[in-house]
């Protein structure tokens, strides 16, 4: 499923590079945690949780999108490792100034969906659309993707 | 998408009968870079005409000289040769009494060349002349200084006042050939520095003094020559992220023209921009989330979209529970399995019936492919079984069919299940 729009680029990869990144992620994730299965079911769903989502930002975006380093850089921080992405221009200077004024108001739709969106929340509002977009087609992707991998797993 | 009308709006409604010629005609760069050209052709020694003549003669020598002064580089030798004579003009200049009816004319009219003052600048600055310009604009800058009374004009006069930049910290882009610059020009010629209209007010006459005053407290804010259009008006910051973030030219402005009974207020300007690309994300987002094509307005856009990450965020967390739930299958050495070159090069499909497993796997191991050991294969056993029990059918014939051609790589799949199969038989 990509899509390309004349002056907004929101292409996303075909659902076989989705499917490889989250399998390879999986069996990371299993090589991990030997066969005696972890504490509780809970701790495994958070990690596929986090497999997921990190699968999915190097198939969709790689260092390409706001998003998708904001998430690594997150992940990396968990595991306690460094990721550095290649320097933009940043305008952030701006923005926070303007952040740290605005701080009083009541939160707004675009600050509730810069919480939701990964690494939105030094991003300008345009600039935060954009990244909004191709968050939900990798979203629905790898939500498909997982659906998949679900329906082919389970036992009936 | 911005038609060409001109932010000179308000000249058609300023009461000027010199002007209404100047608004009728296209608004060409040639001629109206050109207005230096006719001041320079008085001689020095040429005792000042009245101010009706003056104007009079402005514009006969405005029609005329339609090419003096001329932007584009292929008459740059005629240019350059004009860059001299700014610098006359201002002698010139500085020679005309204070005519209080001059004044208010040459206001309007300095209004009017304000957008040329900006391209000119530009045209010097691209031209290579800094210090002509500086020179120039500084001439020209005394006598906009003295006429800027009449209250009429507040607005674009405000607007003219501020041509004046500092030498050499001219940013406008120069884009000469696009006369959808006017508009952009106009409204940067606002945010330029106006120094020397500061320096010059105190020259100026009593009647002014007050809307000066509040013109200077005004400006004494703006101490910053860049683009960063720090406004006594409004909270300019996001518009200045706004604007600078929209590069088309290589010095990253996009040329906006003002709509016609729009404000041309160079912020007003970069906030519509804003806005437009903001509402053109939203309906690209509009698209994108589904059942959404009946709302409209922002707000209500924006909860949808918020309802919708949120519940694809939690679509996903469910799902990796589920995952987690029927984990146990894939826990078995995973990784062996699923060799990286496995995955780029499709081993064979498994055949559908459990008995043929092993015949494959000697294919397998031929190929390449990492040779599982028989504790795994057994377990793989089981979970193939598992899998067969539950009647894909449909996909096994696939499967049986994609064994024939074993090297094809399996890379568009209509149906979502059978792609899944497919790697699927990886791990199994």
């Amino acid at each position: 499923m990509a899509s390309s729009d004349k002056t907004i680029n929101t292409d996303v990869p075909e659902k076989d590079v989705f499917a490889i990144h989250f399998l390879q992620s999986l069996s990371n994730l299993t090589t991990q945690n030997p066969f005696n299965s972890p504490d509780t079911t809970n701790y495994r769903a958070r990690k596929i949780k986090k497999a997921a989502y990190v699968s999915m930002a190097k198939a969709a975006g790689g260092s390409s999108r706001l998003w998708s380093r904001a998430l690594l850089g997150r992940a990396a921080k968990e595991n306690n490792k460094i990721v550095r992405f290649a320097r933009r221009k940043r305008k952030v200077t701006w923005k926070i100034s303007s952040k740290r004024r605005s701080d009083q108001r009541a939160p707004e739709a675009t600050d509730r969906l810069r919480n939701l969106v990964p690494g939105g929340g030094t991003m300008e509002t345009s600039k935060l659309m954009e990244e909004t977009a191709h968050y939900i087609k990798c979203l629905s992707m790898q939500v498909k993707v997982m659906q998949c991998l679900v329906d082919g797993l389970s036992p009936k | 998408l911005f038609d060409k009308n001109l932010s000179f709006t308000k000249l058609e409604d300023m009461d000027m009968s010199d002007k209404d010629e100047f608004a009728a005609k296209k608004m060409d760069l040639d001629w109206r870079i050109s207005v230096s050209n006719p001041i320079v052709s008085y001689p020095p020694e040429n005792p000042m005409p009245g101010p009706s003549q003056m104007m009079d003669s402005f514009r006969q020598n405005l029609w005329h000289d339609g090419g003096g002064f001329n932007v584009h580089t292929d008459r740059g030798t005629s240019s350059r040769g004009n860059v001299d004579r700014p610098v006359e003009m201002g002698w010139n200049m500085a020679q005309f009494p204070a005519d209080s009816g001059f004044i208010e004319r040459a206001a309007k009219f300095s209004f009017f060349g304000c957008g040329s003052f900006g391209e000119m600048m530009m045209n010097q600055q691209s031209l290579g002349g800094p210090q002509s310009t500086g020179l120039f604009v500084q001439d020209t800058q005394n006598q906009i200084g003295v006429a800027t009374g009449s209250n009429q004009v507040d607005g674009p006069l405000k607007d003219a006042t501020k041509v004046v930049k500092e030498n050499g910290s001219s940013n406008v882009s120069e884009d000469s050939q696009s006369s959808g610059g006017n508009g952009h020009d106009d409204a940067k010629c606002m945010e330029i520095s106006s120094k020397r209209f500061n320096a010059k007010k105190r020259k100026r006459t009593g009647k002014d003094s007050e809307h000066r005053g509040q013109q200077s407290g005004e400006e004494e804010e703006e101490d910053k020559n860049e683009k960063d259009e720090q406004s006594p008006n409004s909270n300019a910051n996001k518009t200045n992220s706004g604007k600078q973030a929209s590069d088309t030219l290589k010095d990253g402005y996009i040329h906006m023209r003002a709509r016609r009974g729009q404000a041309t207020n160079s912020h007003s300007l970069a906030e519509r921009v804003r806005r437009e690309k903001i509402s053109e994300r939203m309906k690209f987002l509009q698209d994108l989330v589904p059942g959404c094509d009946k709302v409209t307005g922002k707000a209500v856009m924006l909860d949808e979209i918020i309802n919708y990450v949120q519940s694809l965020q939690c679509q996903i967390e469910f799902l990796s529970m589920k995952l987690s739930a029927v984990n146990p299958v894939l826990d078995y050495n995973l990784e062996s399995l699923l060799a990286k070159d496995a995955l780029q090069v499709p081993a064979p499909i498994l055949p559908q019936d459990m008995s043929m497993l092993y015949p494959p796997l000697s294919h397998h191991s031929q190929k390449g492919f990492m040779q599982p050991n028989i504790s795994s294969m057994s377990i793989l056993n089981g979970g193939l079984i598992r899998q067969e029990r539950h009647g894909y059918e449909s996909d096994q014939h696939n499967v049986v069919h994609m064994n024939h051609e074993t090297d094809t790589a399996p890379n568009h799949e209509d149906a979502t299940g059978e792609n899944k199969i497919q790697i699927l038989s990886y791990l199994c």
